[in-house]
C-alpha cells in the first residue's frame, strides 16, 4: 500500500508541473482504480500535506472522491485535517469542500441521504445529486427559485439564487 | 449575425436632446474581427455597450441571431448575454477579492452545469492561456498583461460566439498589447466573432474591417 501511494504522489507531482488538465486526469485516473482504500488513504496524505500555495484543484478533488469513497470512520481524521489545513485566501475558501465531505460522510454514517448536505455549502440545484424541476425568476427581487429534486432519495426542495453579489448564493429549503 | 437599423442614443437635457448614436446602420458577419475607430465622445463605447446588450438604443432596432434585442425584457437578454458574449474591459474589471481561478470560474457559475464540468473548463482555459501556475493568485498580485489575460481568459470560458472588447491593450505596453492582440487574431481564427474599440491604427488592422464614427455618426 505504502509503495503503492508513493507511485501515485509522484504522478500526481509530474502532473502538478504539466497542466491543470494533467492534474484533473490524475484525479480521474484514481477514480477509474476503484480502490476506495487506496483513494482514501492517498486523498488523506494529498490533504494533510498540502502546501499552502496549493488551493483549488487538488483539496477540491481530494474532497471529491473522499465524500464518494471514503469509509464513515474518516471523518475524524478528516477534521483534524480541517483543523490544520492553511485557509486559502480566496472569497471561495476551498475548505468549505471538505467540510462538504465531513457532512456527507456524517449523513452517511447516520443513515441519511446526502442531498441534504446542500443546507451546509452553497450549492447550486444543477449539482449532479439533483434534478431541476421548474424555476421561476422574480423579476422585482432579481431572483429565481428553483424546485430540485434528489436523484437518489426523491426529496423535493426549494432552492432560491440570489445573484446580488459577485456569485450566485443559494438558499435551501 | 448582427444588424443594427437604424438606432439612436441620446440623452434629454434642457436644451434638447443631446445625441451619442445617430442613424447607425450597421451588419456584422460570424466571424468577422471589427475595430470601432473614432476620436473620444463620438460614440464608440456606447456603441459596444449596445452591443453588448448593457445599454439599450433609444431608438432603433438590434438583432442579434434573428433575434430583436430591442423588443426584449431584462432577464431575456441578460440570458442572451450569458449565452452568447464575452465582455473585455480596458481595466480589466477583475474581481479583487477573487483568485485567478475563482475569477475564470464566475460566468460559469451563472450557467446551469455541475460542479465537476465547470472545473474542466477553466482547467481547459487555465491551460489554454498557459496561467495554471497564477491560479491561486490575487488580479494585484499579477502584471497588467497577465490581468488582461485573465480578463479574456474569463470572456471566452463560456465559449461566446461574440468577443466585445472596449480598448484592450489600453492600459498595457506595446509588447503586452501585441500578445494581447495576437491573442485575439487567434481566437478570431478559432471563428470567434470579435468587436473591439480603439484608438490604435496597428490594433486595427488586426481585425478585418474598420467601423469610424463621428460625432455619433457612422463615417462613409
Amino acid at each position: 500500500m505504502d509503495s503503492k501511494i508513493k507511485t501515485w504522489i509522484a504522478e500526481l507531482e509530474v502532473a502538478k508541473k504539466v497542466s491543470a488538465n494533467e492534474e484533473m486526469t490524475f484525479f480521474k485516473n484514481l477514480e477509474a482504480c476503484g480502490n476506495g482504500e487506496l483513494i482514501t488513504e492517498l486523498c488523506l496524505q494529498i490533504l494533510e500535506n498540502i502546501e499552502p500555495t496549493e488551493g483549488t484543484l487538488i483539496p477540491m478533488q481530494c474532497a471529491s472522491l473522499l465524500e464518494r469513497f471514503a469509509p464513515v470512520s474518516t471523518v475524524e481524521r478528516l477534521v483534524q485535517i480541517l483543523k490544520k489545513l492553511p485557509p486559502m485566501t480566496g472569497l471561495r475558501d476551498y475548505r468549505q469542500d471538505i467540510r462538504r465531505a465531513i457532512n456527507k460522510l456524517e449523513l452517511r454514517k447516520a443513515g441519511e441521504c446526502v442531498c441534504k448536505s446542500a443546507f451546509t455549502y452553497n450549492t447550486s440545484p444543477y449539482d449532479s445529486l439533483y434534478t431541476v424541476e421548474s424555476s421561476v425568476f422574480d423579476e422585482v427581487n432579481y431572483e429565481t427559485t428553483y424546485r430540485a429534486r434528489c436523484n437518489s432519495c426523491g426529496r423535493a426542495y426549494t432552492v432560491i439564487e440570489n445573484t446580488s453579489y459577485h456569485y450566485p448564493t443559494y438558499q435551501w429549503r | 449575425m448582427i444588424s443594427l437599423q437604424k438606432i439612436e442614443k441620446y440623452y434629454e437635457t434642457k436644451a434638447g436632446k443631446n445625441y451619442v448614436l445617430r442613424g447607425i446602420d450597421l451588419a456584422i458577419k460570424e466571424g468577422e474581427f471589427i475595430s470601432i475607430m473614432g476620436p473620444s465622445g463620438s460614440g464608440k463605447s456606447t456603441l459596444l455597450h449596445i452591443l453588448g446588450m448593457l445599454d439599450d438604443p433609444t431608438q432603433g432596432d438590434y438583432l442579434f441571431l434573428d433575434q430583436n434585442v430591442s423588443k426584449m425584457k431584462e432577464k431575456q437578454k441578460t440570458e442572451f448575454h450569458k449565452q452568447y458574449i464575452g465582455f473585455v474591459f480596458q481595466s480589466y474589471h477583475l474581481i479583487d477579492e477573487l483568485t485567478v481561478y475563482e475569477n475564470i470560474e464566475t460566468p460559469l457559475l451563472y450557467q446551469k452545469m455541475s460542479g465537476s464540468e465547470r472545473k474542466s473548463m477553466v482547467c481547459d482555459i487555465l491551460d489554454r492561456f498557459a496561467i495554471v501556475g497564477k491560479k491561486d493568485l490575487f488580479p494585484n498580485q499579477l502584471s497588467g498583461g497577465q490581468q488582461q489575460l485573465v480578463g479574456i481568459a474569463r470572456a471566452v470560458v463560456t465559449s461566446p460566439k461574440l468577443i466585445l472588447a472596449d480598448e484592450p491593450t489600453g492600459n498595457l505596453n506595446s509588447a503586452q498589447g501585441d500578445e494581447i492582440m495576437q491573442l485575439f487574431k487567434k481566437l478570431n481564427q478559432e471563428g470567434t466573432t470579435i468587436i473591439q474599440v480603439t484608438h490604435s491604427e496597428k490594433n486595427a488592422t488586426y481585425g478585418n474591417r474598420v467601423v469610424n464614427l463621428l460625432d455619433g455618426w457612422i463615417q462613409k
